[in-house]
């Protein structure tokens, strides 16, 4: 008995590995059919450092068998469906297709009755732009108010290595936001965190620095590093979110008040504050502060102090810009407006300018300035050199915060498109002259990984290298 | 025994399931939660009472019989070996058992007369939604520390909402204040939840999603209770991708395939009762939930379902609301909206009147 129970187990194993080495592409009857796979890779351009997509079928056809041609060049590999993980392909062979060609065809066959068929192929196009090895985001349980676990992770993106930077585990639970770094360099990092351990930290060769703020002074929030390093600009926001009762968007968060502070940082961690009437103006909120590549303008968005809650919807932030002295610490006394929320509609958030200082990336949205829950904010995008706006629509709706490579190459972004709930980090090539090609999601180990994902990715910033992480977590 | 612990073993089993999932094993093996693995898989059969009752009477005999064996190998004395058997049996059943309930004392389940049993049991009960038991619970039961607990009251009076008696027999039993309709409490997941569903059947979906999130995000988001709501919550609001999600997850354990499957067909009976029913609780005036105080949202929801069986479960309540609140001015014209026009469908119930 114990016998035949080996015997029968060593039969399997053996055809088990031969069907899996003996996968072919098949003659097969077209359905003259896109097809529908998730997460959407198809007509994508990815980095060439990035590691395999991995995907499932997403439509109702049932195949009984399929299997994924991925061709590129001369070079052909074929990668067999395991269930619910889908098409998964070895990194060595999505590596050499890398090498074989600039685009590689994905073409999905199945068995469909005993009968071969095939859906049209698609191009996954590769560039040889390379992206920041890095991605640092929070997850997050999308919303709400009562968290539970929450931490900063970072992934490798040529690989799909992940772990965390820090989390709340390690801070007795407490919120923890704004992860930011300074020209996506992964040797600083800034970060705030909340309730038993309140402060804002710098994380530098694993060791975490609080800041020490006048005594007095506002909390800091939306954070934005000057590229010397020496100083910070922050927003402060007194800010709530409320529930929906019938708004599919299902909660809206805004701002009681805010305004926007420099502040210099020396060695030991002391701040002091620089500010300007037009930065603190009470009857303007001031938000979302971001300094352009050569530290001499800053960007932020403005809107007219409405009473809150009850006019929140008519809270429109415009996109300004203001002049900025480091060395002296000076503002200038004009405000230039780059897009008039009045005049021009909606209202802005996020602004980041391209590391070559010529694109402003910001998001565009019908009201308020917490873009993240709002179905229709999309991202927009101005050339700094003439003002124009350049049509990124391929970006899709939904979106929300974003940022730069080092290169100015890509950007990251989140969108809640999916399912409309938890946000998922997208990838997208911008070409020197500005032209987005369509996102693609973060390639994960399997096709169900973003099913499986209870939480949502907030703030992606790609960094150029592993951060370190903290030993000395309070 | 097993036959009157399996109500809060069923209950338990909301919290904590097992995901036939090798990732979801892996990472919880991983993580180091081997023992939430074990209690999820032995838990996840009383998703249907009496597998689990099987399963738990066969479980008890094999760590019986494997113990009485390791003793007689061990010890000749056979007399010991029951009581050793007994302990090896209780340490493996406290193995599976969710820590917060190996606290309760066992002679309390036996006698029933132990407060967090009895809420365990309830709270089963309104999740299996069985009104009418619940309201005969409270029948018999004079139990002083039952009726003034404000929990029991929120199930006495969900229950009563649901039979469309609230109006009648509110004061029928002991009322606090409006905390014995509703509770604020959103820290706590076992009150969450149960808040969940006491704004589920007031018709306030807003408020029973944010309910069901909070706590469903406190149990790990591995609550097939709460996933059950948070699907049916986004199906009202027709956000169909996202309750694929949530039942991508409900799919992957034993009991809840065929229920996603019943929500997956329009005309099938729990679809029209979970998400048909309740579609017309979402009012076109929207606002932020309770910024105008609940009794106004409801108010909302009244007049928007009209014509359906949520309309007199939501009056109840928003009555009663008022009754509580002593908010007479309202609760006059509440009577003159919904019951003292021609075209009034309901009689005024017995306490809405005085």
């Amino acid at each position: 008995m114990r016998t035949n129970l080996f015997r029968h187990s060593l039969l399997y194993i053996c055809v088990a590995s031969l069907a899996s080495c003996s996968l072919n592409r098949q003659e097969a009857k077209p359905l003259h059919l896109a097809a529908a796979i998730f997460p959407d890779y198809t007509d994508v351009t990815m980095p060439i450092n990035i590691a395999p997509p991995t995907f499932s079928l997403a439509d109702n056809l049932m195949l009984d068998q399929a299997q994924a041609v991925f061709t590129a060049g001369s070079l052909s590999v074929v990668v067999g469906n395991d269930g619910d993980d889908g098409f998964c392909i070895d990194i060595d062979d999505w590596n050499a297709l890398k090498q074989a060609g600039t685009t590689i065809n994905v073409l999905i066959q199945g068995k469909k009755d005993g009968e071969w068929v095939e859906y049209d192929s698609f191009p996954i196009h590769i560039s040889s732009d390379s992206i920041d090895s890095h991605l640092v985001y929070r997850l997050i349980e999308p919303g709400y108010e009562v968290w539970n676990e929450m931490g900063i992770y970072q992934r490798n993106l040529e690989n799909y290595d992940e772990n965390a930077i820090i989390t709340n585990r390690q801070t007795d639970g407490g919120c923890m936001n704004c992860h930011s770094f300074s020209q996506n360099s992964s040797d600083r990092m800034l970060l705030h965190l909340r309730l038993d351990h309140a402060g804002t930290y710098i994380l530098h060769d694993g060791k975490m620095q609080k800041l020490i703020l006048p005594e007095g002074s506002p909390a800091l929030t939306y954070p934005a590093w000057h590229p010397s390093g020496k100083c910070i600009a922050f927003s402060s926001n007194s800010t709530k979110q409320m529930f929906h009762t019938t708004d599919r968007n299902r909660i809206e968060v805004f701002d009681y008040s805010s305004d926007i502070y420099v502040c210099n940082v020396d060695e030991q961690g002391n701040v002091a504050y620089l500010s300007s009437p037009l930065l603190t103006s009470p009857s303007h909120f001031e938000t979302f502060p971001a300094f352009a590549p050569d530290g001499k303008r800053l960007y932020y968005c403005s809107a007219d102090s409405v009473p809150i809650p009850d006019e929140y919807d008519k809270a429109h932030y415009s996109l300004c810009s203001i002049s900025f002295d480091a060395e002296k610490g000076t503002f200038g006394d004009t405000v230039d407006t780059l897009y008039n929320a009045h005049t021009q509609g909606g209202s802005i958030s996020h602004p980041r300018v391209s590391p070559d200082g010529r694109f402003l990336l910001f998001t565009h949205h019908n009201y308020g300035n917490f873009s993240i829950w709002h179905r229709e904010a999309k991202l927009m995008m101005i050339d700094l050199t003439n003002g124009n706006t350049i049509d990124i629509s391929t970006l899709g709706a939904y979106t929300s915060s974003h940022s730069w490579s080092s290169t100015g190459r890509w950007i990251s972004m989140t969108s809640r498109r999916v399912n409309g709930l938890y946000s998922i980090p997208y990838i997208s090539h911008i070409s020197p002259d500005g032209k987005a090609t369509k996102p693609f999601p973060v390639p994960q180990s399997d096709a169900a990984y973003y099913h499986r994902q209870m939480k949502s990715y907030n703030l992606p910033e790609l960094v150029k290298g592993r951060v370190v992480e903290p030993e000395n977590v309070p | 025994m097993l036959c009157i612990i399996a109500p809060v073993l069923s209950y338990a089993e909301g919290w904590c399931s097992f995901f036939w999932d090798s990732h979801y094993i892996s990472s919880m093996l991983s993580e180091g939660h081997s023992e939430e693995l074990l209690k999820g898989f032995f838990l996840q059969f009383f998703a249907c009472r009496w597998i689990g009752v099987c399963v738990m009477t066969v479980f008890v005999f094999f760590v019986s019989a494997i113990a009485g064996v390791i003793i007689q190998k061990i010890s000749k004395k056979r007399r010991w070996s029951g009581a050793v058997a007994c302990i090896v049996v209780a340490a493996a059943l406290n193995l599976y058992v969710p820590g917060w309930l190996s606290g309760v004392p066992v002679v309390s389940m036996f006698s029933g007369t132990n407060k967090n049993v009895r809420l365990m049991v309830l709270s089963d009960m309104v999740r299996q939604r069985e009104w009418t038991a619940i309201s005969d619970y409270f029948e018999s039961s004079h139990d002083m520390k039952v009726n003034y607990n404000l929990l029991f009251q929120n199930c006495r009076n969900m229950a009563l909402a649901e039979q469309e008696k609230l109006g009648d027999q509110l004061l029928d039993f002991p009322c606090v204040d409006i905390r014995s309709i509703y509770q604020v409490d959103i820290e706590s997941p076992q009150i969450a939840a149960l808040m969940s569903d006491v704004f589920y059947s007031m018709g306030h979906i807003a408020m029973s999603q944010r309910y069901a999130f909070e706590a469903n995000e406190k149990m790990g988001n591995r609550s097939p209770r709460l996933l059950q709501r948070l699907v049916q919550t986004a199906l009202i609001y027709g956000n169909d991708a996202l309750a694929d999600k949530y039942m991508y997850m409900l799919r992957k354990t034993l009991f809840y395939g065929d229920w996603c499957d019943a929500l997956k067909n329009h005309y099938s009976k729990e679809y029209i009762y979970a998400v048909s029913n309740k579609k017309a609780c979402l009012f076109p005036d929207n606002r932020f939930s309770g910024i105008k105080g609940l009794d106004d949202d409801l108010l909302q929801v009244a007049r928007n379902t009209k014509r359906t069986r949520q309309h007199n479960v939501t009056l109840q309540y928003l009555g009663s609301l008022y009754i509580l609140a002593g908010l007479q001015e309202k609760k006059d014209s509440f009577l003159r909206e919904f019951y003292e026009n021609n075209n009034s469908q309901w009689t005024i119930p017995k306490y809405f009147k005085k």
